[in-house]
């Protein structure tokens, strides 16, 4: 039976409330920008910190909202309790940037004791706080802070007439601190602000701010020797880029804009123009024009934009150049350059005009979040090549992202370290990956016209033909002084002091045979890789191939697994040999089927197919193809294959191969995709042509056709790691992006053309036509 | 007997597959669900031959169009109640598509016990044991709709169904498709029926009283 009810209340030790804000708020950085953030929120427009070297303390100003009475009371002296979690817009239109309740903690890890007036429209309220207080074995409601109303003005409050650096200061009072806003003045520093900290301080304060932010809220920041022009922070401003990119995803599009400000033709301009061939569009990117572009989510392979709207501008600068690179890609002059990165971060996240760190922060394993110099290491190559994908290195790219609150699935953790992993971060990262690619793709397709024009200017074989001439001069001009010398001789004059008077000089058929030499090394050496390259692409290709149809491997292995176990139960539980009999037939069926399998895989790299030879193209490739009817037709594919009789061509045997490897490997990957429909048809068509000296293939499939990623640009699908995988959510890519990259190069070999352009057009299927050494 | 449904579209392994289960556990019954064109068909398949839990292959594109776990989103849209395990050739970890739950995700191979392997038989045993729970579990399940559907029936007939209609539809649905109960013809499942009824019955009464009294 009850007896007697009465409520109990919940309370905390005072010292365990102190501890949890210290957790949250535990660097002085966090904590001086956590002050900063309170002010921004309360609309100031202005903030001020001040460090006093004589009384060792900081005063903080900020022309803000000021805070009433309850909201004090309810919000300010209520720990946890904020009152940016619900509504979180303020008057001016600013999205507040915290609401976890414990930004006045950022007062604690500061000092131990804190004054803090607060003016709001119904007046002035001080109120007095010792944190020393929680320390012992308090409860928190015992803990009291003291109230006055007052009528103080804010810079009376924190003494301005007495500061020691009276050049700021009356800068401070030039700006409007007549009304609302909220000051502090902190005792007992916890900190030793010595010139060091402040550095640091300033440092972390210019790189909080965005370059647009401020021209709505300025900081200044400063002690007792600081001069005006050092107290005012600025944002880390930068003008001299190579290439700024914008970007802005509104719902379902991206929009791109790229501006190009790294080459500087130096007067030759319409040489150039001309010769590298560039057309007048992208002469007027050049001389800096927006090249602009606009994709739909499912255009870069995003099933739905998870996030909502963001944007952001990225800034381009190669930190170094050397001077041969300097000359053949038109760079401007970087001389004196930094590490920008260094110094101001690489690509920062800001949230509401407010960074989130540790993105992008030098130093921090997260500075590379994008883990662009991964990327850069799996395909290193150079801004000139021909093939392989120039990529920027971490430290050459910095800029903004713009997110907010308002958008979804980009939470903060907890501890205020960053962001929650997850479909919306993944996403944010893919998109700036592509915005990244589409950078580097532009700037790629001017350093490889550049990098011909240059090839195109180079003297080198000019020179050494020169040097071949000269040494045939000299020969000839030997010869003629050793018949001299022989008509000496018979006057009887002395070989030996002849000699001597001969001037020193190298030996011209050494030279000759030295050149020739030369040449011959660099052909063994430049074969020697060719078909190394060639064996590696085969390589390459058998595990595509075989990854392809892993499936089906599996599915055979396992079948005669299970045909063998079948036949093993049947005889030993049912004595049904009969049963038995029939797996086993089955078992031998399968097994037959794995020739075929090795038909195509391992025998594309017998050694007889390493050897460039002449070849009759259809003969070549009749055992080959046929075996690949065979495959084809188990898995319900028709393979309409016509071949000209008279094709003659000196190639490599499994060139060929691969290119028609990788063309069927990519239909049969396109047919087992799921849509909402069944395949109507699984067919594939091979077509090859006389085409002058060469051949000519047409390709084409009834499959799904390529994804709408590559719809609007097919030529896509030719680089390396581009893989036709529709992302969605954590979904891992499954395609390797290597296949079509290599048939490329093979083509590319053979001076051949891939067309891709039907592919355009038609809604299913996928086409193309490839033409060798014609 | 329970009956274990199988869907492939290449279902060669299938009589194997019938007589492994079949030698451990007598139970069980393994039903081929074969000769069907779209999603609909295979779900009436399901109804028609009362099938209580579903071994579905993963890889089926080439003659059905799509997967069996998207066959396996669409079967529990209308049953929730039967289990479907995924059978796959490739690694489970493949399967990456996110619709069917690792534990639900089975190789073919379980079946392959190399000729009497301890730890394969416990493996297919284990794998036989998880089949023959989720069949009696949606036995169970079943059941007790039915219970529900008699108490719903038994309003229906006081004409005391109100807002359980839908409730009522939707098991009748279910229950007479795997044939527990008594197929009713459609416009007996109205509400309005008994009603109509009702007044039908108080007419004839009506007539009858009209026709004693001349």
């Amino acid at each position: 039976m009850r007896k007697r009810a009465r409520e109990i209340e919940f309370d905390v030790d005072a010292y365990t409330a102190r501890l949890i804000g210290r957790e949250n708020v535990s660097k002085l950085e966090g904590a001086v920008l956590e002050i900063v953030k309170n002010a921004y929120d309360a609309d100031a427009s202005v903030c001020c910190l001040y460090y006093s070297n004589i009384e060792e303390c900081i005063y903080i100003v900020d022309n803000g909202c000021g805070m009433k009475e309850d909201v004090l009371r309810t919000h300010w002296m209520t720990i946890g309790n904020s009152s940016k979690k619900n509504s979180y817009v303020t008057k001016k239109g600013r999205i507040q940037t915290g609401a976890k309740g414990i930004g006045r903690f950022a007062l604690d890890r500061m000092s131990d004791q804190c004054d803090m007036l607060t003016i709001s429209e119904e007046g002035g309220l001080e109120w007095v706080v010792d944190w020393r207080d929680f320390d012992g074995s308090k409860r928190i409601s015992e803990v009291k802070a003291k109230v006055y109303d007052t009528d103080e003005s804010l810079l009376e409050h924190v003494g301005i007439e007495s500061w020691r650096n009276r050049a700021v200061a009356s800068e401070i009072k030039k700006c409007n601190f007549e009304g609302t806003g909220t000051t502090f003045r902190l005792d007992h520093l916890h900190d030793v602000w010595d010139e060091k900290t402040m550095n640091r301080l300033k440092n972390h304060l210019e790189n909080l701010l965005p370059p647009d932010v401020t021209e709505v809220f300025s900081i200044w920041f400063f002690d007792d020797s600081t001069s005006v022009e050092n107290a005012l922070i600025t944002s880390a401003n930068i003008e001299s880029y190579d290439y700024r990119i914008d970007f802005q995803v509104t719902e379902n599009l991206l929009d791109i804009q790229i501006t190009r400000n790294e080459f500087d033709f130096r007067g030759e301009e319409q040489e150039v123009y001309a010769e590298a061939g560039f057309d007048e569009q992208e002469q007027a990117y050049l001389q800096g024009e927006k090249k602009e572009e606009s994709f739909s989510m499912e255009e870069i392979g995003e099933k739905e934009n998870f996030i909502g709207n963001f944007e952001g501008v990225l800034y381009f600068y190669k930190i170094s150049a050397n001077k041969k690179d300097y000359e053949r890609f038109y760079y401007k002059d970087i001389t004196g350059r930094e590490n920008f990165a260094k110094k101001f971060g690489g690509i920062k996240i800001y949230r509401d005009r407010f960074r989130v760190r540790p993105y992008g922060e030098y130093g921090d394993n997260d500075f590379d979040w994008l883990e662009l110099s991964a990327r850069r290491n799996r395909s290193p190559a150079g801004l000139g090549k021909k093939h392989g994908n120039w990529r920027v290195g971490s430290e050459q790219i910095l800029g903004t992202v713009s997110i907010s609150r308002k958008n979804a699935n980009l939470e903060d953790e907890a501890n205020r370290n960053g962001i929650q992993e997850g479909i919306g971060f993944s996403q944010l990262k893919r998109i700036i990956l592509f915005v990244i690619s589409e950078f580097e793709r532009d700037r790629q397709s001017v350093g490889r016209k550049l990098a011909r024009y240059a090839d195109k200017k180079d003297q080198l074989a000019a020179e050494l033909e020169k040097m071949r001439e000269l040494a045939e001069e000299r020969k000839k001009w030997e010869a003629e002084q050793a018949n001299g010398q022989q008509r000496e001789k018979k006057k009887g004059a002395k070989e030996q002091s002849l000699r001597m008077s001969l001037p020193p000089s190298a030996n011209p058929e050494d030279v000759m045979s030295l050149v020739v030499n030369m040449e011959q090394k660099q052909e063994e050496e430049l074969q020697e890789l060719r078909n190394e390259n060639k064996m590696l692409q085969t390589l390459a290709t058998t595990g595509i191939i075989t990854n392809m149809f892993m499936h089906e491997i599996r599915t055979s292995t396992n079948n005669i697994g299970l045909e063998l176990n079948a036949a093993y139960e049947a005889i030993e539980y049912d004595h049904d040999v009969e049963y038995a009999l029939q797996n086993i037939l089955r078992a031998i069926r399968v097994k037959k089927n794995f020739a075929s399998w090795f038909g195509i895989t391992i025998e594309s790299i017998k050694k007889d197919k390493r050897k460039r030879k002449r070849h009759n193209i259809r003969i070549m490739l009749e055992q080959y193809m046929s075996t690949w009817g065979d495959i084809l037709d188990k898995s319900d594919t028709v393979l309409i294959y016509e071949c000209d009789l008279d094709i003659e061509l000196w190639c490599f045997e499994f060139d060929i191969e691969n290119i028609i490897s990788n063309l069927i490997a990519n239909s049969l990957a396109s047919f087992d995709r799921e849509m909402d429909r069944r395949l109507e048809k699984r067919e594939i068509q091979l077509k090859i042509f006389k085409f002058g000296d060469g051949l000519s293939m047409e390709y084409r499939d009834s499959g799904w056709g390529l994804i709408p990623k590559y719809k609007k640009r097919p030529e896509l699908i030719l680089e390396p790691f581009e893989s036709g995988h529709h992302f969605s959510g954590e979904d891992e890519d499954d395609g390797t992006g290597m296949g079509m990259w290599i048939v490329n190069r093979t083509i590319s070999e053979y001076n051949g053309t891939i067309d891709l352009s039907k592919n355009r057009k038609i809604e299913t299927g996928f086409y193309c036509t490839i033409i060798l050494g014609g | 007997m329970y009956r274990v449904g199988y869907i492939d579209d290449e279902p060669t392994q299938f009589e194997n597959y019938r007589r492994s289960l079949w030698r451990r556990c007598k139970e069980l019954e393994l039903v081929l669900i074969e000769d069907c064109d779209s999603k609909q068909d295979i779900l009436d398949k399901i109804y028609e031959k009362q099938i209580d839990v579903l071994l579905i292959d993963y890889k089926m594109v080439k003659n059905y169009g799509f997967n069996g776990t998207t066959l396996i989103n669409y079967i529990n849209d209308s049953m929730r109640d039967i289990q479907c395990f995924i059978m796959t050739a490739v690694d489970t970890e493949q399967i990456t598509d996110g619709l069917v739950a690792k534990r639900d995700k089975y190789s073919k191979n379980i079946f392959d016990t190399e000729a009497a392997d301890q730890k394969k038989e416990e493996e297919l045993n284990d794998f036989i044991q998880v089949l023959l729970e989720s069949a009696k579990v949606f036995k169970v399940r079943q059941q007790q709709k039915l219970e529900r559907y008699r108490e719903l029936l038994d309003k229906k007939h006081r004409g005391k169904l109100g807002a359980d209609e839908e409730e009522f539809l939707e098991l009748y649905k279910v229950l007479s498709s795997y044939g527990m109960v008594e197929k009713l013809p459609q416009n007996m499942l109205n509400s309005e029926f008994e009603e109509r009824l009702q007044k039908i019955l108080e007419l004839g009464s009506t007539i009858l009283a009209e026709h004693k009294t001349e």
